[in-house]
């Protein structure tokens, strides 16, 4: 395998850590709350990797700190080998050509107040990328790359006078105008209609055909981190469960919570006969106060004492495939079936 | 101009309210910059004709020096104008500056200025002005500051929290993570989105200035050498009985000139969020009309609902959105049936028009709803019966619905036990207290909730509770009948998972008739026996389950199911559409998909298609339905 | 319980404020020109009082510890003499709050109920007309300078009509006991009350109008209609319940801006309240009872915040105690 472009090493993100001290002295402080704890992701030029997992389990917190809109509490961000965690002024800015964002919510995405070539044209005026007299030229360019047509018009446009998919295209643009090596994209369809979805997600695996933009791609559905990625990391409470080529976790899950993840997606090509449930003891999980031993233990349907006490180990699967389980060789044979 | 400061504009001059207030303050303004030009009476100039009411030489008549009080009104006008920007612009600027710093960069400095900013708002800030004043003396320029100083803090938590939310701003966000300096960030994003809250704000602390310079004067603190408002009051009230209009001129004035500002900022504001005006409300009274003569008794086969040619039209401005277009379906007892469709395709619409709960703005243009038989709507009007509609009588005991999101459908500051127990007893006057308890207890436990959360507010419970217990309260008088609107969006995937297996189970247990609105063709799936899709207003296609996802007989069915990625399947590129252009579907004369079909060709353009019976329950209406009826969808499946 | 432990941490929270208010004055009275001792003891005090009072204060003494002087003397309840009458300012204060309260309690309270329910039934048709008319109406109502509403009130009905009394709080011969005198005070507040309310009620009308309105739209109130509870029903148990919560709020952060209507009203009414108290003050420069005034209101305002703090608690479960 190539070397990694952009590495997060064992980051760990608590927030809150240091309430004040008048709120502490009358026990009025937040808890901390424990974003990311030991998160390590590697991005290979060209390729995508998906981060998948629930609300809160970290994944846009990776996601902000690999751009550097966060430092993280401890831990190393490498780009292209080199420590970049604690850059500013001109290098950061430097790095932020290289490495860029698509966000969540379309909607918001352009300021109401400029036109949509204003817009575009504001990270190239902004690196000094390309001389005034050629800006319209680069934003009509790109405008056509995210077939948006006709682009003259487009350009003109309001934000307020376009659909989601179309500002959602329109936020690809920007990102991927200045020609980052590295696009971070948190959840860019899932504030979208199904089917403007998936025009916009064969948009952004057509860029990187084109271009060989490199991706981290961030969502809560495993059937959307399949479609578009080559790699898939399952986030739970801040920490990554189970990393593996798509294909291959996603057929032979070492880790129970992934297995529950692809048991409950509704597939409309499941079986007329309802599919089994396994009713879940816990409910949805809290960030503050982690679990002792396998953080999953109070929703796993698996655990056993020995959850309860000891983190579980990273078991490599072989295939570049780990998982974070104590039975990681067991699930990934029989599935959820082992006996208890 | 950006098309939403138009609006903005546009709907400010075009309310009456804002258009009066602007004229107003136009003349005002003009009155006080001309005043020097008017050819007027020099308004400190005494004569000897004291007291004279209003006449053809004093149009406002004179005071107790003779002077002209006509002329001492509009010189009045420009103190009042002075302190009004004064004060405003001086408590804007620093206030806003104060405020930018607080909310941008957090931390402890916003810690440390937010506090100054809460204890400046509890000073009685007049009896602070008045204390300045009459420490350091009377004269403009110290009132207007004195203003400025006390109310700064308004302005100030104003910008805070502009900033703050600006802050979170994706545009805001995704301009920082492309380079952007926060210099940069705050003169290009965030000042020119924040500010206009802060404009509209100014108007009506223009008009705090002017009545507290005016209540100064008239306690003898205002300034000495100018013509204020205030000031001839303090005059006029000594001569009240002698010469009334001495104090009738200049408060007339001061009246007019601060509604007109407090107008203004009050029209600007509905201009900008124009739903102020017209949300919530109680629901209008609709005519009501008399059952039809001889309905059939119900049989075991009637279905539960049956619903014929529904239109639901919103009236929003002079728009008319016919957002349920022509809805037909039947549900027989203990079906399942699923609404999909894309957002504002008229899925909530078409359940608040079943349950009668829809907002003042819509209509009911056309339909019939029967429940059991029994028509609840007929053309469109409710059917009431000895005085008394007949839905009030299905409500929550036969009919009963979960609504999208738990943490607004319940009441925030009732208990989840307390709001079971008063629906409860509303329906079910007699029922004891213990009783009651048991019933609730025994619905918590069929939906696993443990009865230890009981007594929890809808916040302190997570989000799957919540959900969990707003099934609860659905079925504790033991409906037939649910509707459910997005039960599951917004939850985590294995909770959704949960719970759409939670309703799935009690339905069989129940034998309860389900309506499941959701946008997820997935979810619908697993749930329900027949699939209705919806497009524009209308079910393009209704099939059994398993036929419309292997056989569907229209193309918008098709690329919807061609859209979802599958975790399972084989690997393949999905379809996609593009964006659904409702104005365009709302005005074709064809087929409203024509727009974005994959398949039009003129006939759709030209032709509304009819609803074709493909047989089994499946309709599609596509002139085409029959041909793409017979081949199937996913190409996998017909070979498997 | 935890309403009382918040109750203690809400009323921690208000020294810093109240030292905070105290400062402002201090500093006040230091940056103000002229001597400060005059200032505090009144103009034309004489000599022998005039050393009292710089004894007392610490006048001689570095800043710091003037300052700890002037809120020891504070804390003491000493706000200095009158320099008018010569009698302390505490006493002459204490003396007027009665009449204040019995003014500004009466508007308030007629004025809030009023404009709650006025503004709860234009809410229940939001757009109309009439809701139109009366929200114009209202913003009008709160333009109105009080003293000249106050003053052409008694134009019309003191002056011109002759129906009622228009200063003062009791007739000069009137009975000084029971049901007569009540009366007698009844009739001369009329005037006072009708000027201050109606201000106020502009105020309420729109604050509970945008209240309820915004409360109707909630998505638990279509939850509410469609169990079936009656329209009745969901606006007082739904509706006016949870409109209550901004309501309050804003009622305890305005009353300073209300004092201030008070003492203007007071003022054009000859009412023997503190504004009264406060505009003799003024024009005789006695300084010490304006500064008095000014405390007094100040920790009115605060104890007022407090209480409506406790009161939103008590109503609103999400409050984290
Ligand atoms: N109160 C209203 N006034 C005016 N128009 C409305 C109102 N409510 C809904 N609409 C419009 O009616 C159409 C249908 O809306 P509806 O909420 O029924 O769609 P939906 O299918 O439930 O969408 P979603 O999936 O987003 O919930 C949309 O165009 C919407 O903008
Ligand atoms: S370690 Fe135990 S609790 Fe954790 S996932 Fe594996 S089996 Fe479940
Ligand atoms: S009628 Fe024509 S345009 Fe409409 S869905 Fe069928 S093929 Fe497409
Ligand atoms: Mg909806």
């Amino acid at each position: 395998m190539t070397d990694p472009i952009l590495t997060l090493d064992t980051l760990r993100m608590v927030y809150n850590a240091d309430p004040g001290i008048l709120a502490r002295l009358t026990g009025r402080a937040d808890p901390p709350v424990i974003a990311a704890d030991d998160v390590t992701l590697h991005l290979h030029p060209g390729k995508t990797l998906a981060v998948v997992g629930e609300s809160g389990s970290g994944k846009t917190t990776a996601g902000r700190i690999a751009t550097l809109q966060e430092r993280p509490t401890s831990g190393r961000v490498l780009f292209e080998g080199k420590d970049v965690t604690d850059l500013t002024g001109t290098a950061l800015k430097a790095f932020r050509a290289k490495v860029q964002m698509i966000f969540q919510n379309p909607y918001d995405a352009l300021n109401p107040r400029l036109t949509i070539g204003q817009s575009l044209a504001e990270p190239l005026t902004l690196h000094g990328l390309v001389p005034k007299s050629e800006l319209r030229t680069a934003v009509l360019e790109m405008l056509e790359a995210v077939e948006l047509r006709p682009a003259a018009q487009f350009a003109d446009a309001f934000p307020s006078e376009l659909s989601g998919g179309q500002l959602q295209r329109i936020a690809i643009a920007r990102a991927l105008i200045i020609k980052p090596r590295v696009v971070i994209a948190d959840e860019p369809v899932s504030m979208l209609d199904v089917s403007i979805r998936s025009g916009v997600m064969n948009l952004m695996r057509g860029l990187q055909r084109n271009t060989g933009v490199t991706y981290l791609y961030i969502t809560h559905d495993l059937s959307v981190a399949r479609y578009m990625a080559d790699r898939i990391a399952v986030m739970y409470l801040g920490a990554v469960l189970e990393e593996g080529p798509a294909e291959a976790l996603i057929s032979g899950a070492g880790h129970p919570y992934t297995r529950l993840l692809i048991q409950a997606a509704p597939d409309h090509r499941a079986s007329e006969v309802k599919r089994q449930r396994i009713r879940l003891p816990g409910d949805a999980a809290s960030q503050s106060g982690l679990p002792t031993g396998c953080r999953f233990h109070p929703r796993c349907p698996l655990a056993q004492d020995v959850c309860r006490t000891k983190v579980p180990p990273r078991v490599d699967l072989g295939t570049g495939q780990t998982a974070a389980c104590h039975f990681a060789e067991e699930v990934r044979q029989d599935g959820l079936a082992i006996p208890a | 101009m950006t098309p939403g400061l138009a609006k903005t504009v546009r709907g400010t001059l075009r309310s009456l309210p804002g258009a009066l207030s602007l004229t107003v303050l136009a003349v005002i303004v003009a009155a006080a910059l001309l005043a020097p030009v008017l050819g007027l009476p020099d308004p400190a100039e005494m004569a000897f004709d004291l007291y004279q009411s209003p006449n053809a030489d004093h149009w406002l008549g004179t005071d107790n020096f003779g002077r002209d009080i006509f002329a001492r009104v509009v010189w009045g006008a420009r103190v009042a104008l002075v302190v009004a920007i004064g004060a405003a612009l001086l408590s804007i600027l620093i206030g806003s500056v104060l405020g930018a710093v607080a909310g941008y960069f957090g931390g402890w400095i916003d810690g440390l200025l937010s506090r100054v900013f809460d204890i400046f708002l509890l000073i009685p800030t007049f009896f602070l002005i008045l204390l300045i004043v009459a420490l350091f003396g009377a004269s403009l320029p110290l009132t207007i500051v004195a203003i400025a100083l006390t109310t700064w803090p308004r302005s100030a938590r104003l910008m805070r929290s502009q900033v703050l939310t600006l802050k979170s701003r994706v545009y805001v966000q995704a301009a920082l993570a492309a380079g952007a300096s926060h210099w940069w960030v705050i003169v290009r994003h965030v000042i020119p989105n924040g500010i206009a809250p802060i404009i509209t704000d100014g108007t009506i602390l223009m008009g705090m200035a002017i009545l507290t310079e005016a209540g100064l004067s008239f306690l003898g603190l205002g300034d000495q050498n100018l013509v204020s408002w205030g000031g001839m009051i303090f005059e006029g009230q000594r001569h009240l009985r002698l010469a009334p209009w001495m104090s009738i001129a200049p408060g007339v004035a001061l009246l007019l000139l601060v509604a007109s500002l407090n107008l203004l900022g009050d029209s600007i504001n509905f201009a900008m969020n124009p739903q102020l005006r017209t949300r919530g409300g109680a629901p209008k009274a609709r005519t009501r009309v008399a059952p039809p003569a001889n309905e059939p008794e119900p049989t075991a086969e009637t279905p539960i609902l049956e619903v014929e040619d529904l239109r639901l039209v919103y009236t929003a401005g002079d728009r008319k959105i016919a957002a349920v277009d022509g809805v037909s379906f039947s549900l027989p007892r203990g079906g399942a049936l699923g609404i999909v469709g894309e957002s504002g395709c008229g899925k909530s619409s078409l359940g608040s028009a079943l349950l009668q709960t829809m907002p003042n703005n819509a209509e009911l243009t056309s339909g019939t709803i029967r429940y059991d038989g029994k028509a609840i709507v007929l053309n469109g009007k409710p059917v009431a019966e000895k005085g008394r509609s007949r839905i009030d009588a299905l409500r929550w005991t036969r009919m009963a619905t979960i609504f999208q999101s738990a943490m607004n459908a319940l009441n925030p500051v009732t208990t989840v036990r307390r709001q079971m127990m008063d629906a409860l007893r509303l329906h079910k006057p007699g029922i004891g207290k213990e009783e009651a308890a048991a019933r609730i207890g025994e619905v918590f436990d069929m939906i696993g909730i443990p009865r230890s959360r009981m007594n929890a507010y809808p916040h302190q419970l997570s989000g799957g509770m919540r959900q969990r217990a707003m099934i609860a309260l659905s079925l504790i008088l033991e409906p037939e009948l649910v509707i459910a609107d997005e039960p599951t969006t917004a939850l985590d995937m294995l909770i959704q998972d949960q719970i759409l297996g939670e309703i799935a189970d009690l339905r069989e247990r129940l034998n309860l008739s389900l309506i499941l609105v959701s946008h997820d063709m997935g979810a619908v799936a697993e749930s329900c026996e027949t699939v209705a899709v919806m497009y524009a207003g209308r079910i393009v296609e209704i099939a059994p389950t398993r036929r419309i996802f292997d056989r569907p007989a229209h193309p918008y069915t098709r690329t919807l199911i061609g859209a979802l990625p599958s975790l399972t399947g084989p690997l393949e590129d999905l379809a996609s559409l593009p964006a659904t252009d409702t104005e365009a579907a709302a005005s074709a004369t064809g087929c409203r998909f024509a727009h974005a079909c994959p398949a039009a060709t003129d006939l759709c353009r030209a032709q509304v298609p009819p609803a074709v019976d493909l047989g089994d329950g499946h309709v599609s209406e596509c002139h085409y339905a029959e041909d793409f009826a017979a081949e199937a969808a996913d190409p996998q499946e017909a070979r498997a | 319980m935890r309403l009382l432990r918040y109750f203690l941490f809400r009323l921690l929270q208000m020294f810093p404020i109240a030292l905070f208010i105290v400062v402002i004055n201090f500093a006040l009275i230091h940056m103000a020109p002229g001597d400060v001792s005059i200032l505090l003891a009144g103009e034309g005090a004489d000599p022998q009082y005039m050393e009292e009072v710089r004894q007392r204060y610490g006048l001689d003494l570095p800043l710091y510890q003037q300052l700890g002087a002037y809120i020891g003397q504070l804390l003491q309840g000493d706000l200095g003499l009158s320099f008018r009458t010569r009698e302390p300012v505490i006493g002459i204060i204490a003396e007027r709050i009665p009449a204040t309260l019995l003014l500004a309690g009466t508007a308030l309270v007629l004025a809030s109920v009023l404009g709650v329910i006025i503004g709860a039934v234009m809410a229940r048709r939001p757009g109309s007309a009439m809701d139109t008319a009366v929200t114009t109406l209202s913003i009008s109502l709160f333009s109105i300078p009080v003293f000249w509403l106050g003053l052409m009130l008694i134009l019309l009905f003191a002056v011109t009509l002759r129906w009622l009394p228009s200063s003062g709080m009791v007739s000069i011969a009137g009975p000084r006991e029971g049901i007569g005198y009540i009366l007698d005070v009844a009739m001369h507040m009329i005037l006072p009350v009708l000027s201050l309310s109606a201000i106020w009620l502009g105020q309420y009308v729109r604050l509970s109008r945008a209240s309820v309105s915004e409360t109707l739209a909630e998505p638990y109130v279509t939850t509410a209609r469609a169990i079936g509870f009656p329209e009745r029903r969901v606006m007082s148990r739904f509706a006016l319940r949870n409109a209550m919560l901004p309501i309050v709020t804003v009622l305890g952060l305005e009353l300073g801006l209300l004092l201030s209507g008070a003492v203007l009203t007071e003022t054009v009414f000859s009412w023997p309240g503190l504004g009264r108290l406060i505009y003799e003050a003024i024009l005789s420069r006695d300084t010490p009872v304006i500064m008095g005034a000014f405390l007094i209101m100040s920790f009115t305002v605060m104890l007022a915040a407090l209480l409506t703090d406790l009161l939103y608690a008590a109503l609103d479960p999400r409050v984290r105690l």
